[in-house]
């Protein structure tokens, strides 16, 4: 089962201290959407809200176009996925797994023979006699996801589900969470501070900060046109460099310490047009060597610092007219970059975003 | 080196003096329950088991017996009840003087039975309630219930907060929380604190005495015993109050604390 969740105007207080202002947003049936924010961003808040175990302040929580608002989690079509699982310890998996199902009161015949089908879908087959404690943590993660999802919930919360798993093994769990997805079609709302595991498995990102959504879409337009600054130094390593606009007809100019370029309109996010600009760009634009008619020539600069990654190398600029500014920059792996050489450097105008 | 062998040689002296001190009484007991003459006191002339004999051929006693077991069982029951009721609701809602509220269901627990016996029986006279069983029951209730609170209260921690998410998120009802997940959680604080309840009861005596009548509970039946002086079989039913209450012990470290794996 699935359906279209959404969040209108909805804010929570704690103590005279909002945590939770004006949220709106809609998730459509059958996606999978994340909510990525820095702790204290108030995204576990918003994830209890829907779940109904928090009631917000203000607003509403409409699934399947029912309002849900200040109806107990019990009676919501939503289940959740806990961090800590929360997986009752007394109890096989056999009996997690089942649990929902016996609230419904099925009997013990149908309810074992659909929680072994859970089991199947989450790959734990066969260890459905042992207990929560025999088991690792990336197998109770998915009886976690087993169990939730038994009772075929409209809506899947996780909150931060991968959080205490190794960097492999959440790896995996993020290409299966989005494979078991797929196949059932459930919505599902995943809460993350990590921004590679926002990516690699969201529809839809939803990018929160003090409370507020701050930008949201689709992975790549997340990634590569952030609807801010916050936005674009949150979702990976971004450079900035301050600049004047100045605008003659339809030509817009804007004057860097290093020269002036003209930038095409959709460069520019957000409507309103300040003469004060910030350039955003990220370190894979960056480009060595001399600069080709166009592109904004950073000049020489001196390598601070090269270190390899593996799937790049990452190194830092210092410009030569700036005291301040270290530029990040990533490069091929083949890629020669020592510290202390002084380089030439460039950026072509289509990586170029203004703030 | 021989000074810390002298040390270890007094340490262990030490112990024997305390453990001497605390289980001398009770082994001097035991020991002239098997008397075979007709007073408890040296020289000792058994072994024999007549006076074991004439307890369980005792009528009073035995009801005695069982009254005690009957209330202990069920007072204990009812204290652990409202315990973990009272335990669970200040662990997890946020109530307005939850602090207050702690420290006065805990309070009981430093007034003397004397005090709560003469409380009771002044109440129970008061509302025209007729001293029996019953209200020797209410009295253990009353004096267990903070017992439990406290054991209860101590075992619950904020990780179990998700177990009861869970539940209630999968569907269940309040009713179904507190017995398929909440109490289970926290099963092996109640069993603690239930076995330890039933030996307060059993060995309880003031306020049994003071709140019964006709039936009576063990302890009184042996005051009453005791009133017609020093006799062996005051020693065997005093052998075997003692039994019981190791017996309960070792059930309450065997099925407790060995199942948490913290011995």
């Amino acid at each position: 089962m699935t359906a279209e969740l959404s969040i209108v105007d909805v804010g929570r207080d704690f103590g005279g201290q909002a945590v939770l202002r004006d949220v709106t947003l809609k998730v459509a049936a059958g996606s999978y959407a994340v909510l990525l924010g820095p702790s204290g961003c108030g995204k576990t808040t918003l994830l209890l809200i829907l779940g109904g175990f928090l009631d917000p302040t203000r607003g509403r929580v409409l699934i399947g176009g029912r309002d849900v608002t200040g109806m107990a989690p019990a009676r919501r079509p939503t289940t959740t996925v806990f961090q800590d699982y929360a997986l009752f310890p007394h109890m096989s998996i056999l009996e997690n797994v089942g649990f929902g199902q016996r609230m419904r009161g099925l009997s013990r015949r149908e309810r074992d023979a659909k929680s072994l089908e859970f089991l199947d879908l989450v790959g734990l087959a066969g260890s459905e006699r042992k207990k929560p404690h025999e088991l690792s943590g990336g197998q109770r993660q998915r009886v976690a996801l087993a169990r939730a999802l038994a009772v075929n919930p409209d809506v899947l919360l996780l909150d931060e589900p991968l959080g205490a798993l190794d960097l492999n093994l959440r790896r995996l769990m993020q290409d299966e969470l989005k494979s078991i997805q797929r196949r059932i079609g459930t919505t599902f709302v995943h809460v993350t501070h990590d921004q590679e595991e926002a990516m690699a498995i969201a529809d839809e990102i939803i990018v929160m900060d003090k409370g507020t959504v701050m930008d949201s879409g689709h992975p790549d337009k997340v990634y590569l046109r952030p609807r801010n600054q916050f936005t674009a130094a949150f979702m990976g390593e971004a450079n900035f460099l301050n600049g004047r606009m100045t605008e003659t007809g339809s030509r817009v100019q804007v004057e860097t310490e290093f020269g002036s370029l003209e930038l095409p309109s959709e460069a520019f996010i957000g409507g309103d047009r300040e003469a004060e600009v910030q350039l955003f760009f990220r370190p894979e634009s960056i480009r060595l060597g001399m600069a080709p008619a166009g592109a904004l020539a950073l000049g020489d600069a001196i390598v601070e610092d090269s270190a390899f990654l593996g799937t790049h190398r990452r190194c830092l600029f210092r410009l030569n007219d700036s005291e301040s500014t270290l530029i990040k920059a990533w490069f091929r792996q083949g890629e020669s970059v020592s510290a202390g050489q002084s380089l030439p450097i460039w950026i072509g105008i289509d990586s170029i975003l203004c703030y | 080196m021989t000074s810390r062998r002298l040390g270890n040689w007094l340490g262990l002296a030490y112990a024997l003096t305390v453990f001497a001190f605390i289980f001398l009484p009770v082994a001097v007991l035991v020991l002239y329950s098997f008397q075979g003459g007709r007073l408890p006191v040296p020289p000792f002339d058994g072994p024999s088991l007549k006076w074991y004999g004439q307890i369980f051929a005792d009528r009073k006693l035995m009801s005695a017996l069982a009254n005690s077991l009957g209330v202990a069982a069920i007072s204990s029951a009812v204290a652990c009840v409202l315990g973990f009721l009272a335990a669970l609701g200040l662990a997890r809602q946020r109530i307005p003087g939850a602090a207050l509220m702690r420290s006065v269901i805990i309070a009981p627990l430093t007034v003397s039975y004397l005090i709560i016996g003469l409380g009771l029986l002044a109440s129970l006279n008061a509302s025209g309630f007729r001293p029996s069983l019953l209200s020797v029951g209410i009295g253990h209730a009353v004096i267990n219930t903070p017992l439990c609170f406290a054991i209860i209260y101590s075992q619950t921690g904020a990780h179990q907060i998700n177990f009861e998410r869970a539940a209630r998120d999968l569907g269940a009802t309040e009713l179904r929380v507190l017995w398929h997940v909440s109490a289970p959680v926290l099963a092996p604080a109640i069993l603690a604190s239930y076995f330890l309840s039933v030996t307060f009861s059993w060995d309880e005596f003031i306020i049994a005495f003071l709140l019964s009548r006709f039936e009576v509970t063990l302890p009184v039946e042996i005051w009453s015993l005791l009133r017609s002086g020093l006799n062996p079989k005051t020693n065997a039913i005093g052998s075997i109050v003692f039994l019981s209450s190791v017996l309960l012990v070792f059930a309450l470290e065997l099925l407790v604390f060995r199942k948490r794996g913290n011995p």
